[in-house]
């Protein structure tokens, strides 16, 4: 265990390099001097040039990215030019809205992609099952930000029930500061529960067709708790996977729904950024986001591995193998 | 990652997933499913496409012609969509963003196709490329899809080129972890059946045998990564860093007429619908040929 | 019998006198009253960059820091300069000495007494970061503090405006503590301390600017009007939220999250008037769009040129694609609408003439060859990116190569200011009280309008103090604007506000202020 542990952490670290490269590599795609590119358009010469001495722009590449990778690990993310302020201190004080979109989104997801996978696997062939999977297909074809806004139009401007924009924050607010997130995270959502849905689907279907759950159904067991206590959890494995992954199409998702929802947090911040030519933003937004995505990654894989503790054995076994 | 050797209790994990295919009782029911998604998906398909290939033969008026005096009206005789803030058709909106999303998802599928295939033949192949290059792969896939794609365009600026090749790299490594398990399950074969044959195996051999095997994959991933490529140029053109908003794309017209939702809600209706039609379309196609290529090759990606 | 009739016509008097007067009275008590308390919520276009009023020209900035600064004078509902911070001004008879005694007891916010030495620090940090102060530097010799209590500005020559300058809220000479103009020198300001009715109570970046009241707040005692008079503090609150979205601002006040949304958009005004708790401002005068050529340097620096441009434009399509309903717009030449004082004719029928024959025959006369004109503007602006396209559009069918470039708006900002990279760009102008505050009056705006003829119009509009005379001057710049075209004005806008029908005593403006204003329950 600790040996697969370490291993993963070894791949995590290397993941990050290539993905801090990507981020570092952003600026010299760019037009223009790297220099004058991050500071924006209203720099002074002098400002340029101290950047440009600061960043030993005229060092070879592998050096000035050394050196930016350990600026990065030292905390020290740069100065966002539109805001003049540290990048890090930019980004925390957006983290909240987006932490709590993208964990009620996942919940949403969730809540509607697993229980509507298991009747629909439960109930295969039937008008449900059919049911079930058309909705999951039309999920995953409409644009989120499509669906957020005629969720505003109809929930929060023709009903009234939820506000059409913005947050409040959670300190002062409370409970009532959800009311915020329900639409948001709806239409974050639900077009992320339709890969759930399936795959809590086939995963449900293969663990049913299963012996060990034939003999307990013909033990008499009732068949809910058949599903619930055997199935269920042999299914699990991918269903796991499958939210990993989620989290990051979350993730991404979140940009546009800020956006669509006027919520202030980092996805709003990264699309400003981008108009704004922000850099400095942009690329720690990137780092942030890629270092979450491999750690919930890692503890998805650790908590298969530890339902199933099979998956290790046949991964430590592939290892002994000649190829 | 790509073991061939498992069973359905431990999947490999889907890179790019794909659920695993429920067992059916009988093998003609099976065909005639798989037989109704194909036709189904083609049938939603073929409107959009049809109507994209034929642009300028279909549409009632020329794209982007303005007319502010006529901004914002509802659907009539005269304009069966209505008209956009501009008073452009939207009919001739809708038909020629179709024509852009289906440019658009064509070479951004080419790209990762041909980008994607080079990377995993070589890391499938050259044993001391295959860490480096999956890594540079799974770095990329760190990230979110669209997440990448914005990065991307703020380094390179937004117009048309620039977004099929941003969403070019964001695709090319699906496409290449695909080749590089249809490569290594092939090199297994190859190198039993040399060892046992005496012989060494040419690079060519090589190719002869991966290319047909992941060929099936592949049009199966391509066809999401078409409906995939179609949602993320409306989402990049929605915030306002795709394609250049004089450019018709269905998340412009939507960009456009998204603050006019309450009194002109045909403005973001209809490409919003679009939109859904065709992705369902291509999704619906996906699966059923999905269907009909073997689906435990899947297990190898 | 005589003491009867005498006191019967002293009681007929009386009475009389009560039914005269009780209408007066029976008015003043039934003035609504403002009730006390509550917090107001903005929604607003977007973040501001700082609240630095005296060096940002950002409407935005504006419109919020209003509420924590205050200057020497202000305008009223009539846009006629009155006192503010000053107690009064007497201008001597060459106009070249304004003495200006100020209030005693004036609190900042910090609790300090308002003293000359923040006047003095504030106006000489105003001349050099504010855009209207540089202006106005131009003609000021010196400014000093002839004691505690008075500031005296010495003019190198008569400057009429100078007043106006002074009041004028964008770019303002705001009066700040010496010590934070000590401190922060012409670099931007981040403190943010005041003697206005509110001050700052904390900003949370992209979420909200919190404003609270000032308790210690000294008002004026002359009655209200406009930005001047007695202003008080009846809202407990005021908070500033960024809402991009247009549609989102406008929902948000529909349910109740916002009691206040600026530019709202147009086409919901027929659906808002039907809503019994919304309540539609248009706001007149409003402001306008314009395209402003490059005269420095390029193509369009040929004259004849941009005549053709003016001509061939046909302004309704423009105008309606930029402000959607006809209830917001006028097809108006001349700069300040009818019924205002400086309301002119001159050069009007230069306006929308929509003549394409006259446009080609120019080009022609110009020896225009094709050569593509650079049209460079923003989308973040709707009204800017529609003006530029749909002029764009009517300017290719006559004959011009048009290269339409849109960027963000920082980079449109950016660009502007370099002769090089540009033919015209598309921006807009607000209302202001007094022609000389406008922008393009001035060589050093962007667009570097400095033909002689301006020049000389433009100092004798400055030199000339009597408003009858200063406004045959303007007559005469407003013809130059339309025969040298330096700039393509499309027309008047009014803008539009909505707010809960809860709001109280409110005065609409282009930059609306929520002092005088409640909400009630």
């Amino acid at each position: 265990m600790i040996a697969y542990i370490l291993r993963r952490l070894g791949q995590l670290a290397i993941v990050l390099v290539v993905v801090g490269i990507v981020a570092f590599l952003l600026i010299h795609l760019a037009p223009g001097d790297p220099a004058s590119v991050m500071l924006g358009s209203n720099a002074t010469q002098d400002q340029i040039e101290r950047l440009r001495q600061q960043l030993a722009l005229d060092q070879p590449l592998p050096i000035q990215f050394v050196a930016w990778s350990s600026r990065v690990l030292h905390g020290d993310l740069g100065i966002s030019h539109f805001a003049q302020k540290p990048v890090l201190l930019v980004l925390a004080q957006r983290a909240e809205p987006t932490l709590i979109l993208t964990s009620l989104s996942i919940l949403v997801a969730v809540l509607i992609g697993v229980p509507a996978g298991i009747v629909s696997a439960l109930r295969r062939g039937t008008a449900v099952d059919q049911a079930v999977l058309a909705m999951a297909l039309v999920g995953a074809s409409v644009p989120s930000f499509w669906l957020g806004l005629s969720l505003i139009l109809y929930f929060a401007v023709h009903l009234g029930w939820f506000p059409s924009s913005g947050i409040v924050p959670l300190s002062g607010a409370g409970f009532e500061a959800l009311r915020y997130y329900v639409l948001p995270a709806l239409a974050l959502g639900f077009p992320n529960s339709a890969l759930i849905t399936r795959i809590t689907r086939s995963s449900m279907l293969d663990v049913l067709q299963q012996d060990y759950v034939r003999t307990a159904a013909s033990k008499g067991l009732a068949p809910l708790t058949v599903t619930l206590r055997h199935a269920l959890r042999n299914a699990l494995v991918p269903i796991i996977t499958v939210v990993g992954l989620t989290i990051a199409s979350l993730m991404g998702g979140a940009v546009v729904t800020e956006t669509v929802f006027s919520i202030p947090g980092v996805g709003r911040l990264v699309v400003q950024s981008v108009l704004r030519r922000d850099y400095p933003v942009i690329q720690a937004a990137i780092l942030l986001v890629a270092t979450i995505y491999v750690v919930v990654n890692l503890f998805v894989d650790l908590i298969y591995v530890w339902v199933d503790p099979r998956i290790r054995f046949v991964e430590e076994g592939a290892k002994a193998k000649p190829s | 990652m790509s073991t061939a050797h498992q069973d359905s209790n431990t999947p490999a994990r889907p890179p790019v997933v794909e659920p695993p295919e429920p067992r059916r009782p009988s093998p003609l029911a099976r065909r005639l499913r798989r037989g109704r998604l194909i036709i189904l998906g083609t049938l939603l398909m073929i409107v959009p496409l049809v109507a994209a290939l034929l642009a300028p033969w279909v549409s009632p008026g020329e794209p982007g012609r303005l007319d502010p005096m006529r901004r914002l009206m509802a659907p009539s005789g005269a304009h069966l969509f209505g008209t956009d803030e501009m008073g452009r058709d939207l009919l001739t909106q809708v038909i020629y963003g179709g024509r852009l999303s289906l440019l658009v998802g064509s070479f951004v599928v080419a790209i990762s196709a041909i980008l994607g295939t080079l990377c995993g033949l070589a890391a499938g192949y050259l044993r001391t490329l295959d860490a480096p290059i999956m890594r540079v792969m799974d770095g990329l896939l760190a990230l979110p899809d669209l997440l990448l794609a914005i990065a991307l365009m703020a380094a390179l600026g937004p117009n048309v080129i620039n977004v099929i090749l941003a969403l070019g790299v964001v695709y090319t490594p699906r496409v290449a972890r695909l080749v590089r398990g249809s490569v290594l399950v092939v090199r297994e074969q190859e190198f039993v059946q040399a060892a046992r044959a005496l012989g060494a195996t040419a690079p060519r051999a090589m190719l002869r045998h991966v290319l047909p095997n992941s060929v099936s994959p592949l049009i199966v991933q391509a066809t999401f990564v078409f409906a995939f490529s179609i949602l993320s140029e409306a989402a990049l053109s929605f915030l306002g860093v795709g394609v250049p908003p004089y450019i018709p794309s269905w998340g412009n017209i939507l960009a456009g007429g998204r603050q006019f939702m309450m009194e002109a809600p045909w403005v973001t209706v209809f490409p919003g619908l679009a939109i859904v039609i065709t992705v369902l379309g291509i999704n619906l196609l996906g699966d059923g040929l999905r269907d009909i290529l073997d689906p435990r090759l899947r297990r190898l990606v | 019998m005589r003491n009867g009739r005498i006191a019967s016509l002293f009681l007929a008097v009386l009475l009389l006198g009560f039914v005269v007067a009780s209408p007066v009275l029976a008015g003043q008590a039934a003035a609504p009253a403002i009730p006390r308390g509550g917090t107001l919520k903005f929604a607003t276009i977007g973040e501001p960059p700082n609240l630095d009023i005296m060096a940002v020209p950002a409407d935005l900035v504006t419109m919020i820091a209003q509420h924590v600064f205050e200057q020497l004078f202000a305008f009223d509902a009539k846009y006629e300069v009155k006192p503010m911070l000053a107690q009064s001004v007497s201008v001597s008879q060459d106009g070249k000495t304004y003495t200006i005694p100020l209030r005693q007891g004036v609190k900042f916010h910090n609790g300090q007494e308002m003293t000359s030495a923040d006047v003095l620090a504030s106006l000489n940090r105003w001349t050099k970061v504010s855009s209207r102060g540089k202006i106005a530097a131009q003609s000021i010799e010196s400014i000093a503090a002839s004691d505690g209590r008075t500031v005296v500005l010495k003019l190198k020559a008569p400057f009429a405006p100078l007043l106006s300058f002074l009041a004028f809220q964008n770019t303002a000479a705001a009066i700040y503590p010496k010590a934070i103009v000590d401190k922060f020198g012409e670099k931007m300001i981040s403190e943010y301390v005041g003697t206005g009715p509110y001050k700052l109570e904390d900003w949370k970046p992209d979420f909200r600017i919190r404003l609270v009241r000032f308790p210690d707040y000294s008002a004026r005692a002359d009655a209200a009007s406009g930005f001047a008079g007695k202003k008080v503090a009846y809202l407990d609150a005021i908070e500033f939220y960024p809402v991009t979205e247009v549609g989102s601002r406008v929902a948000g006040v529909e349910s109740g999250d916002y009691q206040y949304a600026m530019a709202a958009s147009k086409e919901a005004y027929p659906r808002l008037s039907k809503n019994p708790s919304v309540k539609p401002f248009i706001i007149s005068p409003g402001a306008w769009g314009w395209l402003i050529f490059n005269k420095k340097q390029g193509l369009m620096a040929n004259e004849t040129l941009r005549q053709a441009a003016l001509a061939a434009l046909n302004m309704e399509p423009i105008l309606r694609a930029a402000y959607g309903l006809p209830e917001f717009y006028q097809m108006e030449a001349s700069y300040y609408p009818k019924g205002t004082a400086w309301y002119s004719t001159a050069g009007a029928k230069l306006y929308n003439q929509k003549n394409t024959a006259r446009a080609q025959e120019l080009l022609a006369k110009a020896g225009y060859k094709n050569e593509p004109i650079r049209i460079v503007a923003t989308k973040e602006y709707d009204y800017m990116y529609n003006i530029a396209l749909t002029a764009t559009e009517q300017l290719k069918a006559v004959g011009f190569n048009i290269d339409l470039q849109i960027y963000d708006w920082a980079t449109v900002l950016d660009r502007r200011g370099k002769p090089d990279m540009y033919e015209a760009f598309v921006t807009g102008h607000a209302f202001v009280p007094d022609p000389s505050l406008i922008t393009i009056l001035s060589p050093q705006y962007p667009g570097w309008w400095d033909s002689p003829e301006k020049n000389a119009l433009l100092t004798k509009l400055n030199a000339t103090p009597q408003p009858a005379a200063r406004k045959q001057v303007w007559d005469q710049l407003h013809e130059l604007i339309y025969t040298q075209v330096p700039v393509i004005r499309v027309g008047q806008e009014q803008l539009f506000d909505v707010a809960t029908t809860k709001l109280v005593g409110m005065w609409t403006s282009p930059w609306p202020n929520f002092w005088n204003v409640g909400l009630s329950k």
